[in-house]
């Protein structure tokens, strides 16, 4: 079992409802990825990878 | 690539608003697009692509609001599902999404900002597209439906096209949820198709001979992420069984070819939604869970 040795806490999207965080699914291409929320807006975060 | 280095780096946030609760997300994806990533986000009711960063919105399907063959009577009968890009055997490409009206879009730019969009493919019966993928060596497009189908055409052009074969996954008429292509650069081995269905399954296709190499009992419950890296002929399954697996397929001349799990992780009780693998060495994964604040990545899988 491989143990996730780097995580990156998603930021919180400022909703009128819910404060979860209702992840509807994620994607990656080249040097970005995204993900998707369906709260009381669609919300979707594109961030990239660092050259770190 | 590695994933380690995933930071908040220029991040776009984008906002949709909705007419109707029901006007949700149902799938977001990144496809190669004339040289470039797009992201193509499918909504109930159309569907957009922005620039790779999530800055700009280059175009957008949306079905009116008086088309009752889309809305039916309920208002919301139908969805927008499933994303792939393809290059057809005369060179155009064309960002594809598929409806569950059966019918396939083929989103094409013909001009540097002008974007057009036209049905090129409906599949016969009546059932939805639940997935795409595509073999670009291949001008393949492949569909997943509703009903556990997988509809393989080849492009020549947008409208000259033909299927070339209908596999039945067997699966008891349940959607193909998800669908990726395995194609080493070398071609030393044949391109083949990964399905992942409702219950749990995992099936491998030899996309010239149409034969089935191989069929798993992946997950005890619906795989919600499938993702491949070629080169590696990796295979990352997640599911809302909690788990994330990595296998790894052996194609070795005169014997059987097999698909080993190379490693697992199970996601502290929560259902995997989002995972996927880097396609070149050190393999990286990131996965995503519902509801959960945190996207992890496990360093240097061992294929």
């Amino acid at each position: 079992m491989v143990e996730p040795k780097s995580t990156l806490r998603i930021r919180k999207f400022a909703t009128k409802g819910s404060p979860n965080y209702l992840v509807n699914n994620f994607t990656h291409g080249g040097e970005y990825f995204a993900y998707a929320t369906n709260l009381d807006k669609i919300y979707c975060q594109v961030f990239r990878i660092s050259s770190e | 690539m590695r994933f380690s280095g995933i930071s908040f780096v220029k991040n776009e946030e984008l906002s949709i608003e909705k007419n109707d609760d029901e006007q949700d997300v149902t799938a977001i994806k990144y496809v190669y697009f004339k040289n470039q990533w797009r992201l193509v986000i499918t909504l109930y009711n159309g569907c957009r692509v922005y620039s790779e960063n999530g800055s700009r919105l280059l175009t957008y399907i949306e079905v009116p609001e008086n088309n009752t063959k889309f809305y039916g009577e309920s208002g919301f009968d139908n969805y927008f599902m499933g994303i792939t890009s393809i290059t057809m055997k005369k060179g155009n490409e064309a960002i594809c999404v598929g409806n569950s009206l059966g019918e396939v879009h083929f989103i094409e730019n013909s001009k540097e900002n002008y974007f057009s969009n036209a049905v090129a493919v409906k599949i016969k019966g009546e059932t939805a597209v639940t997935s795409l993928a595509s073999s670009k060596a291949y001008s393949l497009l492949f569909v997943g439906d509703a009903l556990g189908h997988v509809h393989m055409f080849q492009f020549e052009t947008l409208k000259d096209y033909k299927l070339l074969k209908t596999i039945d996954l067997e699966n008891g008429s349940n959607p193909v949820n998800a669908m990726a292509m395995l194609e080493k650069s070398d071609a030393s081995v044949d391109p083949l198709l990964v399905t992942a269905d409702f219950v749990g399954r995992l099936k491998i296709f030899n996309m010239l001979t149409y034969s089935c190499l191989v069929e798993v009992y992946a997950h005890a419950r619906t795989i919600t992420a499938l993702d491949t890296s070629s080169e590696e002929l990796a295979v990352l399954s997640a599911s809302e069984d909690t788990y994330l697996h990595v296998w790894k397929l052996s194609v070795e001349k005169n014997q059987k070819t097999k698909l080993n799990l190379v490693e697992s992780y199970n996601c502290d009780d929560q259902m995997i939604m989002g995972a996927v693998i880097s396609s070149t060495k050190p393999f990286d994964v990131a996965f995503l869970a519902y509801d959960s604040e945190t996207i992890r990545v496990l360093n240097g899988v061992a294929l």
